[in-house]
């Protein structure tokens, strides 16, 4: 989310929104994750001020002040529903699960050997992200 | 080529280190410069190309996400220094970014680079980047190589001077030793105070002054020998001096010196003395005997107080005083002579008392010739001396004699030696039966020489035998075409000269004339030499010919001979017959002649008929043949 350059701009508050996004009872798990972000970064990811916050699938389509998505396992007719608010909100999406970037989500973080960032180069021609260029340098291009 | 050949060594090594390291330098200069340009190149490209690649994965990303503001992207680029330009692309070839530098040098050279922009995970071009790198470190590694690289010619030049140096005085020595050599004379001694030597130069002094050593030994032998020899030389030259201008038998000067002395004074006096019929003191006593007495003439010579020198085997000359007059000479010699035949000169047991002659030339030009000519006129009158008288002609004479004999030598040589004959008539017919062979020389006017004029000139010169097989090659050539006999003269040199006889011999047999020529033969040279003559009559009787005796009872003839010689013809000597009209005497002489001939049955001609009163008388008395200007004249046939 630090590497977006247009992060702080769906929000007017300052700081850029991360959502831990969820489907049906799966709120709590998001929302330990949130708490547990914002508790390791204090706020700040780099020079980025940010807040993780749970937040369901169908809020978050509704809304547009959410600079970045990340979803917890969910139904694939959840993933898609995230996968277009993202393309068209200008909002990275990223996932857990690699399968999701066959169901338009734009980004995962697969921790193999090593950590490598995957990003989905139709998701991300279709929508008009903005990233840092090293996000390019660190991540793999997949179709 | 040959310039290089003949080159000095020092230049040699020079040339050769010189295009040895020429090409090895050039080769690896070249070689040098070509890495060091790639690889400078090279290393600019990989420059370049590492820039490229530097933003290449954002700039593809951005053309891929559609990003036109690149700037910013590739600030980390532009702001160097060495990018002059960059350019992108996208596949339509729309450029999208075009980035110039203006202070770009357009004379520096540039590296261009350009690269595909691959969709980011997929082999698709979706554009391309051109990056021109600036050459201006290419450039300046470029001018340092240059620089380096002439900094190393000039060092390498600097350093085949110092070699060229080096070389020459390395081959110092060979220089000295070569110039000690060179001026080097047998008898001198070479040292070689070389201020420096390698160990080759040494042997080659060693191997010099061995050399010079041995030279030094043969010279010292060649300069003993050379003495030696000097010595002898001498001695030799001395005694050769001493054979040259003495007479070894007498000791006396001899004509050589003679000749010498005569030329300290233009105009000499010379007495030339000739002992008489010293000839035959030789033939009767012997050569020894000869030899001691004129020894003891030649000492009897020196006591006279004159200078005495001896120029021939029994003559000896005197140079006379020059202020003598002819009266004083005549005097002198007479004088001399007196004394002469006074003496008694003793060999062995026998006395002999000995008679000479002088010829003298007074005040000469030629002295000793002239006082040849006096000899031999004193020799011939029977006078004691004679002094030389230039008015007498005798010297023209032997000029006339030289011409002549040049004159018959040439006749010899352009065929002007003919023949005339002159017809032999028989008294009782009238009828020329024969024709004497007479030879003339044909003047090149076309006149005629008589025989009495070339022909004892030519005995003398021995050219007679030529002119002989001439007139016999003509005479029987002529007469082979014809029936009647003819004659030819033949003296004592023909019938002793085997060459002429051979010729006769082979000329009679090719013209078949041998049964018709008849051979004249005098009759005192068949008695001089009778034997060869009697086997010369004998050959040529043999081939068919006849022999007549020639004048015949001009001198003391000898009836017998002619019997021994059997002879086919007596020709009565024409002074006889020529004035046997008027003397009794002549015509007795002849009368015996013809009788003695009837009587051994041979036949007689008569000479000099001139007259018809002559040619009635030789007819009267028998004569067989008449020849003569009355019966005819000599004619061409």
């Amino acid at each position: 989310m630090a590497l977006d350059t247009q992060a702080l701009s769906h929000s007017s508050s300052g700081k850029a929104i991360l959502g831990i996004v969820y489907d049906d009872n799966r709120k709590n798990s998001a929302k330990k994750i949130a708490d547990e972000i914002n508790s390791n970064h204090n706020g700040n990811v780099g020079a980025l001020p940010f807040i993780a916050i749970a937040i369901s699938v169908d809020e978050l389509v509704i809304r547009h002040d959410i600079a970045f998505a990340y979803l917890i396992d969910m139904s694939k007719s959840s993933v898609n529903k995230v996968a277009s608010w993202g393309t068209s909100n200008n909002s990275p999406t990223f996932s857990y699960n690699a399968q999701n970037l066959d169901l338009g989500i734009l980004g995962t973080i697969v921790i193999e050997r090593s950590t490598v960032i995957y990003i989905n180069k139709n998701v991300l021609k279709a929508g008009k992200f903005r990233f840092n260029d090293s996000l390019f340098q660190i991540a793999r291009l997949v179709e | 080529m040959s310039h290089f050949s003949n080159a000095r060594l020092s230049t040699k090594i020079l040339m050769t280190l010189l295009i040895g390291g020429s090409v090895i330098f050039a080769v690896s200069t070249l070689a040098t410069y070509w890495i060091v340009r790639d690889l400078t190149l090279d290393t600019q490209k990989e420059k370049a190309s590492l820039l490229i690649q530097s933003i290449e994965p954002t700039i593809a990303i951005s053309l891929f996400l559609g990003i036109k503001e690149i700037e910013d992207k590739v600030s980390s680029i532009t702001r160097l220094d060495e990018v002059v330009a960059l350019e992108v692309t996208d596949i339509k070839g729309i450029r999208i970014f075009n980035y110039r530098k203006n202070a770009s040098s357009p004379l520096t050279k540039t590296i261009k680079i350009t690269k595909n922009l691959m969709e980011p995970s997929s082999p698709k071009s979706i554009g391309t980047i051109t990056l021109t790198y600036s050459g201006e470190e290419f450039a300046k590694t470029m001018d340092h190589f240059y620089t380096l690289y002439g900094l190393i010619i000039m060092g390498a030049i600097l350093t085949l001077w110092f070699i060229l140096i080096w070389i020459n005085r390395l081959l110092m020595p060979i220089k000295l030793i070569a110039h000690k050599v060179h001026n080097f004379r047998p008898g001198e001694k070479i040292i070689f105070d070389i201020p420096y030597a390698q160990y080759e130069f040494v042997q080659i002094i060693q191997a010099f002054e061995s050399m010079q050593k041995r030279v030094w030994n043969y010279a010292q032998k060649f300069q003993t020998i050379n003495q030696d020899l000097e010595i002898k030389v001498k001695e030799k030259t001395h005694e050769l001096i001493q054979n040259l201008y003495h007479d070894t038998l007498t000791t006396l000067s001899n004509r050589l010196k003679l000749q010498e002395d005569l030329l300290l004074f233009p105009n000499n006096t010379v007495a030339i003395f000739n002992i008489d019929d010293f000839k035959e003191v030789n033939d009767f006593f012997g050569i020894d005997a000869g030899d001691d007495l004129l020894a003891q003439i030649a000492y009897w010579l020196s006591e006279t107080k004159l200078q005495p020198y001896r120029i021939g085997g029994d003559e000896f000359a005197f140079i006379l005083p020059r202020e003598f007059s002819r009266e004083e000479i005549a005097h002198k010699i007479t004088t001399f002579l007196s004394n002469f035949e006074e003496r008694n000169f003793i060999i062995g047991e026998e006395t002999f008392h000995l008679r000479g002659t002088v010829g003298v030339a007074i005040m000469s030009r030629k002295p000793i010739i002239h006082a040849d000519i006096a000899l031999n006129k004193a020799r011939s009158l029977k006078k004691p001396y004679s002094l030389y008288d230039s008015a007498e002609g005798i010297e023209d004479q032997y000029k006339t004699n030289i011409a002549m004999s040049a004159q018959i030598r040439q006749a010899l040589i352009e065929h002007r030696i003919v023949c005339q004959y002159q017809p032999i008539v028989n008294c009782k017919t009238g009828v020329t039966d024969k024709y004497e062979t007479l030879v003339r020389i044909q003047r090149d006017d076309g006149t005629l020489i008589p025989p009495n004029d070339f022909l004892p000139i030519a005995k003398k010169t021995k050219l007679y035998s030529s002119i002989t097989q001439e007139v016999i090659y003509q005479a029987c050539h002529t007469f082979s075409n014809r029936t009647e006999h003819f004659s030819i003269n033949l003296s004592n040199s023909d019938i002793l000269d085997p060459h002429t006889l051979t010729t006769i011999e082979r000329i009679l047999k090719q013209t078949n004339t041998a049964n018709r020529i008849v051979f004249e033969i005098l009759e005192s040279e068949g008695i001089e030499n009778f034997d060869e003559v009697a086997l010369f009559i004998t050959r040529m009787k043999e081939l068919g010919a006849s022999i007549a005796i020639d004048d015949f009872g001009s001198g003391y003839s000898n009836f017998e001979n002619i019997l021994k010689l059997n002879v086919d013809f007596l020709k009565i000597d024409g002074s006889l017959i020529k004035t046997i009209d008027q003397n009794p005497r002549h015509r007795i002489v002849v009368e015996s002649i013809v009788d003695f001939a009837h009587r051994i049955g041979i036949e007689t001609i008569a000479e000099f008929v001139a007259t018809e009163d002559i040619l009635s008388i030789v007819t009267e008395l028998g004569i067989t043949y008449s020849q003569g200007y009355h019966t005819g004249k000599p004619m061409s046939l």
